[in-house]
């Protein structure tokens, strides 16, 4: 991934499980997607970040063992994480909206 | 060791808790399996793609303060803690239990009485048409049991206690004002719920 404040990675993160509750795999492969592959970050440091979102309460986990005996690691999104996630967003597009503005005037 | 459990092994190794520690590990190692899936998937070899798969997961030792920095012992410790607590409770429950049961030399050796409860000491007597029950022990004295003098029963008529009356020495002190029929007797080493019983389990004659 391009460098980025580990605070913008949480949000992504965050609003990728908006819609559903996913596993680690699945947000890296949804975020791969999502961005058309401008997004790819070491797979290993997401775990760090979900760990930390699930720290703060902004997610819960849950285990289930898949048909395949598979046992996956589910993250699902709470109303603290929602709360959150559009203070972020909201940070996010002001931010964004000067950068433009700025760049416009150069 | 595979390079995929070493790698996973150095990434969470700052994760002092060890449940925790392996649950991460766990989960680490299900994503490489993931990878290892795709990249197979491909017609990689196996080597190349656990090559490729650890290549994609990163640095394991900055993911490792990472998880370190997170995964704070001390709640997992208090829980061990509690938990050795309760089992510590349970294992001095069941001493004490153990002692009260097999320790016990006290209604055992008292003529006339039989113990059915070793727990709780339940015991009784019966006697022609009478039973007595151990309601609480108070210091029974297993060398010298009082088996001499009068016997206040049932319920306060007073007649002489048979010899070897297992209730001998008794005295009245509440009776039952819903059941009439009982009544509680404090006796040499133990107060007695007494009740005036016909026929039923347990009766000797």
């Amino acid at each position: 991934m391009a460098k980025k404040e580990p605070a913008s990675v949480s949000m992504l993160v965050l609003a990728l499980l908006k819609g559903r509750e996913m596993y680690g795999y699945q947000i890296i492969e949804e975020l791969d997607k999502r961005s058309e592959h401008v997004f790819q970050m070491k797979e290993g440091t997401l775990y760090p970040v979900l760990h930390g979102l699930e720290k703060e309460r902004l997610v819960t986990a849950r285990e289930a063992v898949t048909e395949k005996g598979r046992t996956r690691r589910y993250y699902t999104i709470t109303e603290k994480g929602l709360r959150v996630l559009d203070e972020k967003e909201k940070e996010w597009r002001t931010f964004s909206t000067a950068v433009t503005a700025i760049l416009a005037g150069a | 060791m595979l390079a995929r459990y070493k790698w996973a092994e150095r990434a969470t190794a700052k994760i002092r808790f060890r449940p925790d520690r392996e649950a991460v590990a766990r989960e680490l190692l299900e994503h490489i399996q993931d990878l290892l899936d795709h990249y197979g998937e491909t017609g990689m070899g196996e080597e190349a793609a656990e090559a490729a798969a650890l290549a994609a997961m990163g640095d394991p030792e900055s993911i490792a303060d990472e998880l370190g920095r997170l995964h704070r012992p001390w709640l997992g410790y208090l829980w061990r803690v509690s938990q050795g607590l309760l089992l510590a409770a349970i294992g001095v429950c069941l001493v004490l239990c153990a002692i009260r049961v097999f320790s016990s030399p006290r209604l055992y050796h008292l003529p006339g009485w039989e113990v059915y409860d070793r727990l709780t000491w339940r015991a009784e007597a019966v006697i022609g048409e009478d039973r007595l029950t151990v309601e609480e022990i108070i210091d029974a004295d297993p060398q010298r049991p009082d088996l001499h003098g009068r016997l206040y029963h049932p319920c306060g008529a007073r007649r002489p206690a048979p010899r070897g009356w297992p209730g001998a020495g008794s005295t009245l002190v509440d009776s039952d004002p819903v059941s009439p029929h009982r009544c509680w007797l404090a006796g040499r080493g133990a107060v007695l719920g007494a009740e005036r019983h016909r026929g039923g389990p347990g009766q000797r004659r």
